[in-house]
């Protein structure tokens, strides 16, 4: 089996680790041997608004897994960005390469840009036909999507699916005999990074959402980053105050196809237990 | 920073945060508003500046806008465990032995030292 690094991300290490686990089944049931990288570290995205060094910690990130000749597979929007987007710089600017190095050098590591990153949906995006062969069980839910945005914008950088309405999740939800319900704020971001900012703008954003998805008789919520699943689940109470919708990651209702057991779905939710309980 | 703006709005038209009735970043961009703490007002999410007529790299403007005032307390405490643990979260040892129950690896994290040069 291949080995790929892993990561996790700050927000998913702390508080998702079933996203994590249900991922690493999943890159493991498709021929792969996911493994963590030691010392890693924040990928630079949170620190990017107060220092120009945030490059350093995704060149660290990527140096690590490229020391081991490693594809990286990431969970999240930002993180996801980050990486990608220092990689098109020092694709085009040969000197922040040298700069990155400079720094890199005093810590025996070195970043030639060789290293690939993909999102998780990336890569189930490329092993489309595997999964669908693995199949055993049908979903047969109302299912909405909560696109995960920094992985497909700026498209010039991302290139993967269309920025502006990417249809590959959908496919992908699709492909378990899921409804996919499709909605006003389908294609926006989650605004989840603003609750670091003003709570308020979070919480309506939310709110707006999950009214809407409720209008429209949806059954749970697929996402695939840690941001949108804390504003969506973990902070659901705080701002919908009316039928609670469960939140999934894309990785659980794959497994959930699959036919894999609740143990290794590792549902947290009592609510997403019982809605999938007939399933 | 935004030189090429030629204030047309389409940023702040097309900004889901203004579309929920709330001043964005956009707002401060597009000349609507002189408040830079706008510039916090951003979920990252690209479309502005994936749509800009001008081809305005927006988010490198917020991103140097940003870092040129207070940042959010909740930012700083998220800055402050990176220092320490090498994330926006604190993790420590207690976590990353929780995660061999998981079915995940344990690993261990960089010192703060180390982090301090890389951030430096």
């Amino acid at each position: 089996m291949k080995n790929v690094v892993l990561y996790p991300g700050c927000l998913v290490l702390y508080r998702f680790s079933e996203y994590e686990y249900t991922s690493k089944l999943l890159l493991q049931q498709l021929g792969m041997n996911p493994v963590t990288l030691d010392k890693n570290v924040c990928c630079g995205a949170y620190v990017q608004g107060t220092t120009e060094n945030w490059e350093y910690l995704a060149a660290y990130n990527m140096a690590l897994a490229e020391a081991q000749g490693l594809e990286i597979i990431t969970l999240c929007g930002g993180c996801t960005n980050t990486f990608k987007r220092l990689k098109h710089e020092c694709n085009h600017n040969p000197e922040k390469l040298k700069q990155v190095n400079i720094k890199l050098k005093k810590m025996g590591l070195e970043f030639n840009n060789q290293v690939r990153v993909r999102h998780l949906l990336e890569v189930l995006k490329d092993n489309y036909d595997q999964i669908a062969q693995q199949l055993s069980k049908e979903v047969k839910l109302n299912i909405a999507i909560m696109n995960p945005c920094q992985i497909y914008r700026p498209s010039e950088i991302m290139q993967f699916d269309n920025p502006d309405q990417p249809q590959n999740m959908q496919k992908l939800v699709s492909l378990t005999g899921a409804n996919v319900i499709h909605y006003l704020q389908e294609h926006e971001c989650c605004g989840s990074s603003l609750a670091n900012v003003n709570i308020e703008i979070a919480h309506t954003l939310g709110s707006v959402r999950l009214k809407e998805l409720e209008k429209l008789e949806t059954d749970l919520v697929i996402t695939a980053c840690g941001n949108c699943h804390l504003l969506l689940d973990r902070m659901q109470r705080e701002y919908h105050q009316g039928r609670q919708i469960p939140i999934m990651f894309v990785s659980q209702l794959i497994g959930l196809a699959l036919g894999w057991s609740q143990r290794d779905l590792r549902i947290k939710n009592a609510l997403l237990r019982r809605v999938i309980k007939n399933v | 920073m935004f030189e090429d703006c030629i204030k047309c709005g389409l940023c702040k038209e097309n900004c889901f945060i203004e579309k929920a009735g709330f001043e964005s970043l956009t707002s401060f961009v597009s000349g609507d508003s002189n408040n830079k703490d706008l510039a916090w007002v951003c979920a990252n999410c690209w479309y502005c500046q994936e749509h800009c007529l001008q081809e305005v790299n927006i988010m490198e403007g917020k991103l140097t806008l940003q870092r040129l005032l207070k940042s959010p307390e909740a930012i700083n405490v998220g800055i402050a465990n990176v220092k320490q643990c090498g994330f926006c979260l604190p993790i420590d040892e207690d976590v990353l032995e929780s995660r061999v129950d998981q079915g995940l690896d344990k690993f261990n994290l960089l010192d703060e030292t180390t982090i301090a040069y890389l951030l430096g």
